[in-house]
């Protein structure tokens, strides 16, 4: 598709151990737009995180191919953010400090980067959390200062792995609320694996996965 | 059957966490073992050098009356011998030689008889230097005295008898003329007699023929002695040895009852011993256990070093109902996997360095495996009890965390430690450095155990100072450290910088690992370095320099200077007069040099001059061609004052009598190249030469090139081979002969082995170490790369954390380690002879510590890398 964020053809992923070898993707292909609202449904184990890390570039597939088009050779983390289920917080630096890190991987000078982060941590609410260490958050606070530092470098698309896999109904609402309207804004595109229907829900496109298959409507 | 799964399970993954404590407890057993068995074999090697440096065993005076047969037979029936001698002494007024139309005479002597065999058993007691090794043999300075030579006719003064005449047929030199001459049964503590300055040696037969007669008149001028070389089937440890020697000379006395009495030089010299074998005791201390404590200190830091894995276990194990007990089960076995495969090793690696080890190395090795299971079962053990007791999760994540000072830094230990350790070396300064005590006549020498004090505590004190400097160092000097990590880490540097801050828990442990590792290193390889060239230091000034021709008399080493100089690779020849001189009644040994050019033959030690000052001495005495220096004894007795006009008596060629000659006091030496250790003096050759109307010299010392000492010695025994008397010895000779001083102790093996231990320590300290800590962090890496970190990036970020501990490490430590050495070298500056001016660097060795630290830190930031790279999806899977 002309303009696509991102391109998987015919991908695959074998994981070889010694009692069996596991297909976890099988022969997947999709096509994800600009500021595209993706939910990626499927059951516990059905490839969805290993889907979302091919899609990332963070493994590379057994079979066919994942390309950027849009992005150059500067995927992450300039155009391409995760966020993941667990907590993902370095445990050594401060909550300012994570979201820094990646404009700082990006090059920016320390100045922007503090002034960015401290931007991106007040449009999410946690500016007062800014000096806390990650020890110190509640599951909640980790996710959105995870959200935080996946969009401070405004990056044109997010993975976003089961953000809300840990967190009770209400708190997961609470985050999207917090989240959803950011990224709009930003016109940035997020892919976003769930198993949560109601968290699908919220989301324009529903893409769903069963047993490594992928299943992309129309 | 919980215990047969996870015994698998450890087996089964071999962690490197696993392998690095055994590998801990291997290295820690091998260390131990291997100094026992050092301690124990350098004393038996001395003992063994002591008794084979004995030229007579034991000296038994015969009480006149008593029946001599009788008492031979107690000897043998009392002690197993190889060699029993009787040997006769007679006292007589003097000596005269009437030749080449003068008369000259002595002063009182002895004459001493002698069986035929008495040279084949005893071939050190005299040696022959002119004309035949047996038959009527004049000493070589009675023979100088009586201006005697070879065939001769010397006439021997009696007591109450008629004077006797006897035909010289060789002469000879008594190089242990205070024991062949010692005053037997003297008590302890008493002031040693000094040799007799007239000596005859006759065969027993005609020794009887002239003074059985003066037996019967004068019988207190007569001595009868019986040479007694024991078995030396004598166990390795000297104070065990002296014992056995001293029981069977008991025994001897008590079956002898009155009939003689034993002077018993083999158990004295023992003696001697036992204050050597402590000294490599102290040796064994000062070197050998830091090395040990910091093998204990390592397999620690690599089996606590597992408390995030540990954490996680014991979750997943209570989760499923495991009990504490079942825990410490667990843990126990992984204790005893590592306390087998440690001892496995460790033995294996102190048999490799001792392919045939001794019962005593076997029973070093024994308690070196018991030490080392006892610090498996607590390195393992105890961190898990620990963890077990600390059950909250922000107990258990105190490695990460806010900087507030430990406890320990709030106590200042470190001060306190510091402040005692100079407190303790003032105290051992101001007792003279004195570590080993041995007073005369005590058949026990100590240890002052107390100077260990100061180099260990300073050790402790300065590594404990180092981790609250580094620690204020990551938590307040923050900009400091960005500025630092700027080069490597770019625009990660602050985030680095805020990562290490709040890591300082991980990063002084791991700091003070390396930096007691290159402390230890240093301070041994620098400690040896200076040893063994105070070593060669102590061998020169016995010999003199690297090459030494020594003649007396007329056959002067001068007449052949000219050729010694020519022979390739001789860099310097430089003669060296050595006469003696009376200083009121006392002989001294006068050593007359040309102080502008002696430094090209050997060299001259500041230590050797009262002022510590070489050149300065050197200089006055070239300034005062009439000059004199003079020992610190002599200038205590004498009351002698700077600028004191002497009169020296020398002995002057042309009538061979002693005649004042004018000198003036100019300074103190206190060592000189082959002068003795008590009183002599130093003075300019050309002053002695015009004086004593005499340029002959009795020594030629030959500086030679690197390499070239036997083929130099060969060269110049060829040239010497016509002079009569006249000896070539070299300063490997003198390195082998040196008996019972401190740096005879072979620190070679002791060496060699830290030495390597050092360069693995600093390996581990460094790579290892680093390895586990980020092994342990390996989420944090996978995260950092799954944001975006390019690969360089992160490389930039391991190095930057592995350099932050490996360079002030290494700085610190091997400042630390040039102090160690330093206060090492002064707390045994007692026992150096002379002591050393100042250390020696072995740079080659310092430079593979440093190689051994780069190479295993970048081994360790590799294979890091490539194990975040390699298993980022993996670690964002885990919890």
């Amino acid at each position: 598709m002309n303009g696509a964020l991102l391109t998987a053809d015919h991908v695959s992923k074998v994981f070889y151990t010694p009692g069996e070898d596991v297909s976890a993707v099988r022969d997947a292909s999709c096509t994800v737009p600009p500021a595209a609202r993706i939910a990626l449904l499927g059951p516990s184990g059905s490839g969805k995180s290993t889907l979302l890390q091919l899609l990332g570039g963070l493994d590379i597939p057994t079979s066919g191919t994942v390309t950027w088009p849009a992005f150059g050779p500067d995927v992450r983390p300039r155009n391409l953010a995760f966020v993941f289920q667990n907590q993902t917080l370095i445990p050594a630096l401060s909550v300012l400090e994570n979201v820094e890190l990646p404009l700082q991987l990006q090059g920016a000078s320390n100045s922007d980067a503090r002034e960015r982060a401290r931007a991106a941590l007040q449009r999410l609410g946690l500016r007062a959390l800014s000096d806390k260490l990650p020890e110190e958050l509640s599951g909640g606070q980790a996710q959105r200062v995870a959200f935080a530092r996946a969009l401070v470098g405004e990056p044109r698309l997010i993975l976003a792995d089961e953000p809300t896999g840990q967190l009770d109904h209400h708190t997961a609402n609470e985050f999207f609320d917090a989240v959803l309207p950011w990224i709009e804004e930003r016109g940035s595109a997020i892919v976003l694996a769930t198993h949560d229907r109601t968290v699908g829900e919220r989301m324009s496109e529903r893409w769903t996965m069963r047993f490594g298959v992928l299943e992309v409507p129309g | 059957m919980i215990a047969f799964v996870w015994l698998r399970g450890i087996l089964s993954s071999l962690s490197g966490r696993l392998l690095g404590a055994i590998a801990g407890v291997a290295l820690t057993i091998a260390l131990l073992a291997a100094l026992g068995a050092f301690t124990a074999s350098s004393a038996a090697s001395m003992t063994k050098q002591a008794i084979a440096n004995v030229s007579v065993d034991w000296q038994l005076l015969v009480n006149h009356g008593a029946d001599i047969a009788a008492v031979k037979k107690a000897v043998a029936t009392a002690t197993p011998f190889t060699a029993m001698q009787q040997v006769e002494y007679a006292s007589v007024p003097g000596f005269e030689l009437q030749s080449r139309g003068t008369t000259q005479t002595t002063g009182a002597g002895k004459v001493v008889g002698v069986g035929a065999s008495y040279q084949y058993d005893y071939p050190r007691e005299f040696r022959a230097l002119v004309g035949k090794p047996a038959g009527v043999l004049l000493a070589q300075q009675t023979a100088a005295n009586l201006h005697a030579r070879v065939g001769d006719r010397v006439t021997i003064k009696r007591d109450a008898l008629p004077p006797v005449q006897a035909r010289i047929d060789g002469i000879v030199d008594f190089p242990d003329a205070d024991a062949f001459f010692q005053a037997v049964g003297l008590p302890p503590g008493s002031a040693p007699q000094a040799p007799p300055d007239n000596i005859l040696i006759l065969p027993e037969t005609l020794w009887h023929q002239f003074f059985d007669a003066q037996t019967a008149v004068r019988p207190d001028s007569m001595r009868t002695q019986l040479h007694i070389r024991i078995s030396h089937d004598l166990p390795g440890d000297p104070l065990a040895a002296y014992k056995v020697v001293d029981g069977r000379a008991k025994n001897v006395e008590a079956r002898i009852a009155g009939s003689g009495i034993i002077g018993d030089d083999l158990a004295a010299k023992l003696l001697g011993t036992q204050a050597d074998a402590l000294y490599a005791r102290v040796l064994f201390l000062f070197l050998g256990v830091p090395g040990i404590v910091l093998a204990i200190l390592l397999t620690i830091g690599v089996t606590t070093s597992g408390r995030t894995r540990r954490d996680r276990e014991q979750a997943l194990l209570r989760i499923r109902g495991a009990s504490s007990s079942t825990l410490l089960a667990l843990s126990s076995i992984e204790a005893l996997v590592v306390a087998i495969g440690g001892s496995v090793f460790g033995a294996a690696a102190f048999l490799f360095l001792h392919p045939h080890p001794v019962r005593g190395d076997l029973q070093w090795l024994f308690a070196a495996i018991v030490a080392g299971v006892f610090l498996a079962l607590g390195a393992v053990l105890v961190p898990a009890l620990m963890q077990m007791r600390s059950r909250t999760v922000r107990t258990s994540r105190n490695a990460i965390g806010r900087a507030t000072a430990p406890l320990w830094e709030r106590l200042y230990p470190d001060v306190l430690l510091l402040g005692i350790a100079a407190l303790t070396y003032w105290l051992t300064a101001a007792s003279g450095y004195q570590v080993v005590l041995a007073p005369e006549g005590v058949p026990q020498s100590a240890v002052h155990y107390q100077a260990f004090l100061g180099p260990v505590l300073f050790w402790l004190g300065a590594a404990l100072l180092s981790m609250r400097v580094y620690r204020l160092l990551l938590v307040h000097g923050r900009p400091v450290v960005v500025a630092a990590s700027k080069p490597l880490a770019g625009a990660l540097a602050p985030a680095l910088a805020s990562a290490l801050s709040r890591q300082w828990s991980l990063m002084t442990r791991a700091l003070v690992l390396v930096l007691l590792a290159f402390s230890f290193g240093t301070a041994t390889a620098v400690f040896n370095a200076t040893y063994n060239a105070q070593a060669l230091v102590d061998a020169q000034l016995t010999n003199g320099a690297d090459v030494t021709i020594s003649a007396q008399g007329s056959a002067s080493p001068m007449q052949v200077l000219r050729r010694l100089r020519a022979i390739p690779g001789v860099l310097a020849a430089e003669p060296l007069i050595h006469r003696f001189a009376y200083v009121g009644n006392d002989l001294q040994d006068l050593y007359a040099i040309n102080p502008p050019t002696i430094w090209n033959a050997t060299p001259m030690s500041d230590a050797f001059f009262g002022n510590a000052d070489a050149k300065g001495s050197l200089a006055a005495l070239a300034a005062h061609l009439d000059g004199v220096l003079v020992s610190e004894e002599t200038v205590t007795n004498y009351q002698l004052q700077q600028g004191d006009r002497l009169q020296l008596r020398l002995q002057v060629l042309p009538s061979h009598r002693y005649v004042a000659i004018p000198f003036t006091f100019i300074g103190i030496s206190r060592e000189f190249p082959t002068a003795p250790h008590d009183s002599f003096l130093i003075t300019n050759a050309s002053y002695v030469a015009r004086m004593t109307q005499n340029p002959g010299a009795e020594y030629v010392l030959i500086n030679v090139a690197p390499g070239n000492i036997e083929r130099v010695a060969t060269e110049a025994r060829k040239f010497v081979a016509n002079l009569p008397g006249a000896h070539v010895t070299t300063i490997l000779e003198a390195q082998l002969a040196i008996g019972s001083t401190m740096t005879s102790i072979d620190l070679r093996g002791l060496t060699a082995l830290e030495l390597t231990f050092a360069v693995i320590f600093i390996a581990a300290a460094t790579g290892l170490m680093f390895a586990l800590g980020l092994a342990e962090r390996r989420r944090a890496f996978a995260i950092l790369t799954a944001i975006g970190a390019k690969p360089s990036q992160l490389g930039a970020f391991l190095w930057t954390e592995a350099l932050a501990i490996a360079v002030p490490g290494a700085v610190l430590g091997i400042a630390l380690g040039i102090g160690i050495a330093q206060m090492l070298v002064r707390v045994l500056t007692g026992v150096f002879d002379p002591p050393p001016e100042h250390l020696v660097y072995p740079w080659n060795y310092l430079a593979l510590l440093i190689v051994a630290a780069i190479v295993a830190t970048a081994v360790a930031v590799a294979a890091a890398r490539t194990m975040v790279l390699a298993s980022v999806t993996t670690e964002l899977r885990r919890l």
